[in-house]
């Protein structure tokens, strides 16, 4: 009786071990080839811009994996594609002004403010004026700006608007209300740069 | 036989010199006329902008104006005493003021807005079309005569609303 406990007991513990599931020995290459074929279509190629007067604005849709990518490095692909996993809720958009001289749009020609308050307003105000438009017609406001100061070097103000809880697979529009060069509204939406082909 | 080879070969020439010749003649001349005309007030009009501003417009004079009428109400009640009432009257006439002023000012600020962004998707706009000139008129004294084949306000309304959605 003993023994056939025992036979059952190896047979059940066998039984266990046969049923685990088998790791994917390609993981990481499909990883690569999705991020190859991201970095081939463009990491920057969904933009829009729109030029009114001598400004123009340019949105540009951003993947969030080449951020990650550039931050962690590409050795460890598995643990990018868990942090995107992570944070694939999250949308990034860069955000260009252009004058088309080349002009300082900081002055106060442009703005009505003082430099320093010009600065000041791309670092602190200009979240209030950026929100983004679901295809579902939801509302996301932003949830932070971050001002690349280029210190009179480039020709253009760029900043990074940051917004959260999207479906990584929703198409957006973007909506500029500019306050700080008074052009009025703004619209941007995303175009996937490619056509895809029904196979 | 040489002689009528050579007649034929100049014959052929001339007509191939003469096709050339007409068609520079018509491309010079087909980009020439490239001259259309908008009724600017139809433009205006339908362009979603002009709308949305006015919406815009239209919910903040609501909105001071309900402000004021609350205020007015608050005025007329007698039970106030003579300094609060002072008081009262002295922010109902500096909300009044700023009430004008806002409806003085909005519809200004925005048409002139409305206006830059016409003009900025219409110079776009022409250069893709290669129009030469675009006239805008929105009456019948400064335009005597256009024929209607050269009114592409229709067909400018269309890209300018697709171009302020960003399509």
């Amino acid at each position: 009786m003993k023994g056939y406990s025992c036979i059952i007991f190896i047979f059940f513990l066998s039984l266990l071990t046969s049923c685990k599931k088998e790791e994917n020995p390609n993981h990481d290459s499909e990883i690569r080839d999705r991020y190859f074929n991201l970095e081939k279509i463009g990491w920057k190629s969904r933009s829009y811009t729109q030029v009114v007067d001598d400004i123009g604005f340019t949105a540009i849709e951003v993947p969030i994996q080449y951020f990650l990518l550039k931050s962690q490095g590409v050795e460890n692909l598995s643990h990018i594609d868990s942090l995107y996993e992570e944070n694939k809720r999250e949308r990034v958009i860069e955000f260009v002004f252009q004058q088309d001289e080349e002009k300082d749009l900081l002055n106060q020609d442009f703005t009505g403010l003082d430099f320093t308050n010009s600065v000041k307003y791309m670092s602190f105000g200009l979240d209030k004026d950026f929100y983004v438009v679901t295809s579902k017609k939801d509302t996301i406001a932003c949830s932070g700006v971050n001002f690349e100061r280029n210190y009179k070097i480039a020709p253009f103000q760029k900043v990074l608007l940051f917004f959260s809880g999207i479906d990584p697979n929703d198409k957006i529009q973007l909506i500029y209300n500019d306050y700080l060069f008074k052009k009025g509204t703004l619209k941007f939406k995303f175009k996937d740069p490619f056509t895809p082909i029904a196979l | 036989m040489p002689q009528h080879k050579l007649t034929t070969q100049s014959v052929i020439n001339v007509v191939l010199i003469c096709s050339l010749i007409i068609l520079v003649f018509f491309q010079f001349f087909s980009q020439d006329t490239k001259v259309v005309y908008i009724n600017s007030a139809k433009l205006f009009e339908g362009f979603a902008m002009t709308k949305e501003m006015k919406r815009v417009g239209e919910k903040e004079f609501n909105s001071r104006k309900s402000q004021l009428d609350t205020l007015y109400s608050v005025l007329q009640n007698s039970s106030l005493t003579s300094i609060r009432k002072e008081q009262l009257m002295q922010d109902f006439i500096s909300k009044k003021q700023e009430f004008e002023k806002f409806n003085q000012s909005y519809p200004q600020e925005q048409t002139s807005k409305i206006w830059s962004r016409i003009k900025s998707y219409t110079s776009e706009f022409s250069k893709d079309k290669k129009y030469k000139l675009v006239i805008s008129s929105d009456n019948l004294q400064t335009i005597l005569f256009a024929d209607e084949k050269i009114d592409i306000t229709d067909e400018l309304l269309t890209y300018l609303n697709k171009k302020y959605e960003g399509l």
